[in-house]
């Protein structure tokens, strides 16, 4: 792959060596030319030609030429360079007052992947691809400071939607090609790191039964290092995805680790620190405030006298709680400014048959939440090795270790508990009540925080090896063997200090929990590819290959009631450590796949591809599942006819539909199992086996078929091109864990049941609005529409599936995350009650669930980024800016904080309530019982909590400034950069919640599928302000 | 060139099928579960069966152990209004398809018939299961099934005599073990079912069967399900052949809960220790001191008259007498653990009694039936029903015994409901009549289906 480059770099060296210039005279020449690229003789832009051994320097224009002057005469090496292809070196001779020609026909270089596009298994020219594929180069990623480099890719590719997730260290995003079309199976993309299909669970240590997790969900891609990504693609169509069969239905993801690319030896050193700050405060209201409202219900509920604190459970006396000594500010103590810094250091050798690439980098996220951050130490290297002739040996491994120091969060605590249950009226340090011998308010949420100490540690290894050799110049085969090892451990401790707080009879040292978890995931593959020029007009290759892959975690839970410090921090030895072994899991998948591509006359291009994949987790009819694809692409400006249209410099247009699947669901879901005995009580003494799952044969993966057709086109010049892509995607089978009739013995399934229709359009338009010598102007927009519809839900109704506890539910004829919830009409002027709409229409002042209908959904009707790049000398201006359009939010944590008046605090929209009769209110009056609410029960949802979910927001914006190449040659410097960015600095929305950009915690896939943009007690999003740093020498 | 090309291509295949060799392995993409038995497995052997057939009863044991029994007193006139967000649903006849307590109630009576049915389709996996076996398993399934569904109709659906085909919403019934959903069938077809299943059960279940469901068993339960259509006549029959039998005797205990009763339990849930509670129905529900379930006042300000002569009303406290607060609860509750009769002789006599008075039956026998509860309730014979008394006489005072001897026995609201559907009785309770829409259970919203409509919500005012 790089062999090509050294030669040529070779020579260069040798050249200049051979060559070297002579000295300056007072009198001078030029040198101008052409540059033209080989292939399509066309001009090139920005060609960098260079007098080695001089500061004389240029750069191609638009129409190829270039134009030096001022070089005293005598014997130059001139080289033309550009990213992406190969240089090219000349030697020339420049005379007093003359202007000496000198063309160049550059190559692209076969290891660089501007015009080359990783596809499943291979690689194909940009220009033949006949999928829709996005390209996300690495530079885009790093750029931006994110809590995971997934986060980077929002804005970056049509019709990909990124939810950031919150401002916790660490947090882990919602991704979404093409719109939602699974239920209960992960409707995450596949991510592949070179190859291997990573674990990427972000439930994999939840723990049944227990409030572990913290409010959190762990992001198994955040140790990942996002500067060891060359590049991602991003497959978005079947005929990109059906490559990957079963698993590619919801897009794939495909990282390219950096690998030697220069000649010799070379070293990137980059740095960066920042600040964090949420983008917006939770807004409370202050102790004065809350204690006025409930005052307020109290008289209102017809109560009189002192108000009574106790109705809530809270001890404090009226007099106590309106003691300011009294009174915190629980935010204030709970959200500061994160602190960051990044640091990586990347060296490149390239030799005449080795070549090694490594990286070593440390990140320390500091999140705005005081105690919480996450930090990433990790080391990459990738060798290549060419030891003869056709054989190629790349070795790629990663070691990354992630310390995420946790703090609780959402409704486990932290954050979550300063915007609720801590209310402003409890002091810093609790109070003691000496007739109860115990605290009557809450331990405080710093006192929490600084004496708990919880981590989770993740050490992660991705490593591959690949042997490909060329048995002729028709065939290569490749085999490729992964290794994805994850080791996580989640350590909890609470000392003695903090427990007595709790328990004053607590005698021993303090708890210490361990929950380690270990996943193997092993892969392999090999493939064979055959290209074969028929003649000048007709070519074809064909690719073949057969895949593996089997992944198995397992886990743990370790404890000890009397330990001084955290298991991994102090010496308890094994007898005093309680260990409960927990299932492990374990699945596997074989497959056989092959593409077939033809290409006439290199502009009319047709692939065939299809893939069979067989997995534990289908059911016993239904092994292994076929998947073709078939797509066409036409370049039509190759046409004659389409000569005369000399504004059109490119048109290609592209259709091909196919099948792909998901297969991410439960492991086991098929299998029908008994517990055992030895798990059950007995009953009348006699011991018990109870079935636990019916046997689900026929159970298999969710299909989705997928047509896409596009168009692409560059005008003037190449100064605007544009891409426009409709496509249709028809799941059927969609999986889902349904809550069955109980009548059936079960309280769910998993099953085959649904169907869901994504149908949508992208465009994206990429203009060149200036281009001058010193200044550049490049404008990036994109756009995506997407609808959404569940055509099918079986039998089942709406509640069959839900998505956790935030009432957005599965309706037919509406969107994936529906928000299913009884409509609330208005308060009534004259009492102040709410009332509500039944299903007919009508008002009524009872709240009943029977009355829930569909009134809003968590997708948005279109998002997309307009990003702008301004250049001018030295210097560029990024912005990116990111808009969502429609999709609403429902805020499941305000019905305790903008209603009835519990033991929570509330949110400072509340001041909008019924107060005296006549009131035209948002709010009802305050009360403390539910019944003057009209329900019977006390946490009632309605579409009172809905709102509209639009926003547009300055995701990043950068500054930076490239060192004169004058200043940087007295250095050892080849480059410098320094830039300033700020991340999320600005918003504008109608939503008076804190942030419209929400991914929660979440229960299961189920939820993560449903209830995007719902929030409770969700920490806001950060904004970050940060300067980096970057050298190459 | 061409033997180039073929050559290369023949390699290219060759490659692929060798690729194909060295993962072809279908055994790695078995995965079975860790931690659990396959089915295949599982069950070898009678005794595996019989397992499967106690986890069923271990379904019937937590529902019949007073949480069933709860659920029906509480939307009865014995008990008041409790300090219970769930319960008080079912008290005020307005339950919501959310209400956890009820869902979880109707969930658990289903998965007794589920783990029933399970046994009924694996019975065929073991090949050496004795005819006697397969008879006394196939019994006792149908007779937890049986238990199951007549305690669902009664509780889901409006009661039989309803409408006048009973062609009115009742249950689903489930008869194999499958995770497809059943349609909600009529209150005519569910007892049907209830009816078919129980006659099976009667005619192979052994005369006798340790704690497990027997043929006594069985004619007990139809004796309830007959009373409960108002088909006296086999409803009398029943319970005379059950009573006939003489394998029960009436104990002299007022409280059937005591283990001195143990003589009149056809059927019970066993509790053999306190690490193997079956009561906690009736005791975490009824003893502690300020218990969830207290008698309504109502009830007390009709029973108390007799309070100086009727035993039974020793097993009631009256705390916090004369206070805001007083409220009056069971003491029959208090033991530590006890076994708990879902059916049982006393049962049997009130049903006789009743039944043969109702049918043109012996009022000798019937005036003795309720006679002997009564000698046994009152410190005097001032209760006693005079012989001669007319049909009508006997069931008044078979009524007014009735209340009181199966007082926190679930029995009081089908009662109401078999008065008001099969009497004809204009009965109502707090303001709500026995046919108004609330007072039933409600289903869980999971319930619902294309073929499954759940009832609406309250609608009693």
């Amino acid at each position: 792959m790089f062999t090509l480059i050294p030669t040529r770099k070779a020579i260069i060296s040798a050249a200049i060596a051979l060559f070297g210039a002579v000295s300056a005279f007072a009198q001078t020449g030029s040198l101008a030319g052409l540059v033209t690229d080989e292939s399509t003789k066309k001009p090139i832009e920005g060609v960098t030609i260079e007098v080695y051994k001089t500061d004389f320097k240029a750069k191609s224009l638009a129409n190829g030429s270039y134009n030096i002057s001022g070089i005293a005469p005598g014997t130059y090496n001139v080289i033309f360079s550009k990213d992406q292809m190969e240089d090219v070196l000349a030697k020339v001779e420049i005379k007093i007052n003359e202007t000496t020609n000198l063309d160049a026909a550059l190559k692209t270089a076969v290891s660089s992947m501007g015009d080359v596009v990783i596809v499943g298994y291979g690689r194909q020219s940009r220009r033949n691809v006949v999928g829709s594929i996005a390209t996300v180069s690495g530079k885009e990623i790093t750029d931006i400071p994110a809590p995971s480099f997934e986060a980077a890719l929002q804005g970056k590719a049509a019709g990909v939607q990124v939810i950031v997730g919150s401002g916790m260290a660490g947090s882990a995003s919602l991704i979404r090609v093409r719109g939602a079309s699974s239920i209960s199976a992960a409707g995450d993309p596949l991510y592949v790191v070179d190859g291997i299909p990573v674990s990427q669970d972000y439930f994999m240590n939840r723990t049944n039964g227990s409030n572990w997790g913290g409010g959190f969900n762990n992001n198994p891609l955040a140790s990942i290092n996002p500067d060891d990504i060359e590049n991602i693609e991003i497959l978005k169509d079947a005929a990109a995805t059906s490559i990957y069969g079963s698993r590619g239905a919801n897009g794939v993801i495909l990282i390219t680790t950096k690998r030697a690319r220069k000649q010799g030896l070379k070293f990137d050193v980059s740095a960066r620190w920042g600040s964090s700050s949420p983008t917006r405060k939770p807004d409370m209201l202050s102790a004065p405030e809350w204690l006025q409202l409930y005052e307020e219900a109290w008289y209102n509920d017809g109560r009189t006298g002192t108000p009574d604190l106790s109705l809530n459970g809270i001890r404090m006396s009226w007099a106590q709680a309106n003691d300011p000594k009294n009174h915190t500010n629980w935010i204030d103590q709970v959200i500061g400014h994160g602190f960051k810094q990044n640091y990586n250091l990347s060296t490149n050798y390239m030799g005449k048959n080795f070549a090694v690439k490594g990286i070593l980098s440390m990140d320390d996220n500091g999140s705005f939440i005081i105690g919480n951050k996450y930090n990433r130490v990790s080391e990459r290297i990738n060798l290549d090795y060419r030891p003869i002739k056709g054989l190629n040996i790349q070795l790629s491994q990663s070691l990354s270790r992630g310390t995420n120091t946790r703090v609780d969060a959402s409704w486990a605590g932290g954050l979550g508990s300063a915007m609720s249950t801590m209310l402003p009226i409890y002091p810093l340090s609790p109070l003691y009540d000496s007739a109860s011998k115990s605290y009557i308010t809450p331990v405080g949420l710093h006192t929490i925080r600084d004496l708990k100490n919880w981590r989770t540690i993740e050490v992660r290894s991705i490593n591959n090896a690949n042997v490909s050799y060329e048995v002729n110049k028709n065939l290569t085969v490749n085999y490729s063997t992964s290794i994805d090892y994850m080791d996580y451990n989640e350590y909890l401790y609470e000392p003695a200090a903090l427990i007595r707080m709790y328990n004053s009879n607590y005698q021993q040292n303090g708890n210490a929990k361990w929950y380690p978890s270990w996943t193997m995931n092993r892969n392999q593959f090999l493939t064979a590819q055959w290209n074969k020029e028929l003649s000048k007009n007709h070519s074809v290759s064909a690719m073949a290959g057969t895949e593996s892959q089997h992944s198995i975690t397992k886990s743990k839970y370790v404890e000890n009631f009397d330990a001084t410090g955290p298991i991994d921090e102090v010496a308890i030895p094994d007898t005093a450590l309680q260990a409960f072994s927990r299932t492990p899991y374990e699945w596997a998948f074989i497959s056989y796949f092959g593409r077939f591509n033809y290409s006439y006359k290199n502009k009319l291009n047709f692939q065939l591809t299809s893939r069979w994949d067989g997995s534990s987790r289908f059911g016993r009819n239904n092994r292994y599942g076929f998947f073709p694809a078939a797509a066409v692409g036409y370049i039509l400006s190759e046409e004659q006819f389409m000569k005369q249209y000399k504004w059109i410099n490119f048109m290609k247009v592209r259709a091909g539909i196919g099948k792909s699947g998901n297969a991410n669901f439960d492991n086991y879901a098929r299998w029908g199992t008994i517990t055992p005995s030895s798990n059950l009580p007995k009953y009348n003494g006699q011991p018990q086996l109870a079935p636990s799952r019916l046997e689900n044969p026929n159970l298999r993966w969710e299909s989705t078929v997928n047509f896409d057709a596009g168009i692409e086109m560059a005008f003037a010049k190449g100064r605007i091109s544009t891409e426009l892509t409709y496509y249709n995607k028809v799941t059927s089978d969609v999986i889902m864990n349904v809550s069955i009739p109980v009548s059936t013995g079960f309280g769910s399934f998993y099953d085959n049941v649904g169907g869901i229709t994504n149908e949508g359009v992208e465009f994206s338009l990429k203009t060149v609005n200036i281009r001058t010598k010193r200044t550049n102007w490049t404008t990036n927009f994109s756009i995506a529409r997407n609808v959404n519809e569940i055509t099918s839900i079986g039998v089942y109704t709406p509640d069959a599936i839900s998505g956790g506890t935030n009432d957005t539910r599965v309706v037919l004829n509406q969107p994936v995350g529906t928000n299913f919830l009884v409509r609330f009409s208005h308060v009534d002027p004259a009492t102040g009650a709410p009332v509500y709409f039944d299903l007919n229409g009508n008002q009524t002042t009872k709240w009943d669930p029977a009355n829930r209908v569909a009134v809003g959904n968590v997708l948005p009707k279109a998002f997309g980024n307009l990003a702008n790049t301004i250049s001018y000398k030295n210097w560029e201006l990024n912005a990116n800016i990111y808009f969502n359009w429609g999709g609403s939010i429902f805020e499941s944590s305000v019905k305790r904080q903008l209603s009835l008046m519990t033991d929570w605090n509330m949110d400072r929209r509340v001041l909008d309530r019924w107060q005296n009769p006549g009131d035209d209110a948002l709010y009802p009056k305050m009360t403390l019982s539910t019944f003057n609410h009209g329900s019977t029960t006390p946490w009632i949802n309605t579409d009172l909590w809905l709102q509209d979910g639009s926003y547009i927001r300055l995701r990043s914006i950068n500054i930076s400034y490239k060192l004169p190449a004058a200043w940087l040659k007295k250095s050892k410097f080849d480059a410098a950069r320094i830039m300033l960015v700020g991340t999320n600095l600005l918003t504008w929305t109608r939503y008076t919640g804190i942030d419209p950009e929400i991914a929660r915690d979440f229960e299961n896939p189920t939820d993560r599928n449903m209830s995007g943009s719902i929030t409770y007690l969700t920490t806001p999003q950060e904004k970050s302000v940060s300067v980096a740093l970057n050298f190459s020498f | 060139m061409k033997k180039n090309l073929f050559h290369s291509f023949a390699l290219f295949l060759s490659m692929a099928i060798m690729g194909g060799a060295m993962v072809s392995c279908d055994n790695m993409i078995e995965t079975p579960p860790p931690n659990e038995l396959l089915v295949d497995d599982a069950i070898k052997t009678t005794d595996d069966l019989q397992r499967l057939l106690n986890a069923s009863y271990n379904e019937v044991a937590n529902t019949f152990g007073g949480f069933s029994q709860m659920m029906s007193e509480m939307q009865s006139d014995n008990l008041a209004s409790p300090n219970n967000n769930d319960l008080r649903e079912l008290h005020s006849h307005n339950v919501l398809f959310f209400n956890s307590t009820c869902g979880g109630y109707y969930s658990i009576l289903y998965r007794a018939i589920f783990r029933a049915n399970f046994v009924q389709d694996n019975m065929d996996k073991v090949a050496d299961l004795s005819q006697a076996d397969k008879d006394r398993m196939t019994g006792e399934i149908k007779f937890i099934r049986g238990l199951c569904h007549f305690t669902a109709v009664r509780m889901f659906a409006h009661p039989y005599g309803y409408s006048a085909k009973n062609d009115h919403p009742g249950i689903a019934i489930v008869k194999a073990a499958s995770t497809k959903p059943s349609p909600r069938l009529t209150v005519a077809e569910a007892y049907d079912a209830i009816l078919s299943d129980l006659k099976d059960a009667e005619a192979v279940l052994p005369e006798s069967n340790g704690d497990y469901a027997d043929k006594m068993s069985a004619k007990a339960l139809l004796a309830h399900v007959y009373f409960q259509m108002g088909k006296y006549t086999d409803a009398a029959n029943y319970a005379g052949s059950v009573i006939d039998s003489k394998k029960y005797t009436l104990s002299d205990t007022v409280n059937v809960f005591s283990a001195d009763a143990a003589s009149e339990h056809i059927f019970k849930i066993v509790s053999t220790g306190i690490n193997d509670k079956r009561s906690g129905g009736y005791s975490d529900n009824y003893s502690p001191g300020n218990p969830t379930c207290q008698m309504s006042r109502e009830l007390w300000a009709n029973l108390n008259v007799d309070l100086a002569i009727d035993k039974r009303l020793k097993l009631l406290t009256v705390v916090n007498a004369g206070a805001q607060n007083e409220f009056v609860k069971s003491e029959m509750f208090n033991a530590p653990f006890f076994n708990v009769p879902v059916l049982h002789l006393t049962q049997m006599h009130l049903i006789r009694a009743e039944a043969l008075a109702k049918s043109g039956g012996d009022l000798a026998t019937a005036t003795a039936d309720i006679n002997a509860i009564i000698t046994r309730a009152y410190t005097d014979n001032s209760k006693l029903v005079a012989s001669g008394s007319s049909a009508k006489q006997i069931i008044d005072a078979t009524r007014t015994q009735r209340r009181i001897e199966l007082l926190f026995q679930g029995d009081r609201t089908p009662e109401i409901k078999r008065l008001g559907a099969v009497e004809s009785q204009n009965i109502f309770v707090r303001g709500h009549r026995w046919d108004c829409p609330g007072f039933l259970l409600q289903f869980p919203i999971t319930e619902k289906t294309t073929i499954f409509e759940i009832n609406p919500t309250g609608g009693c005012n």
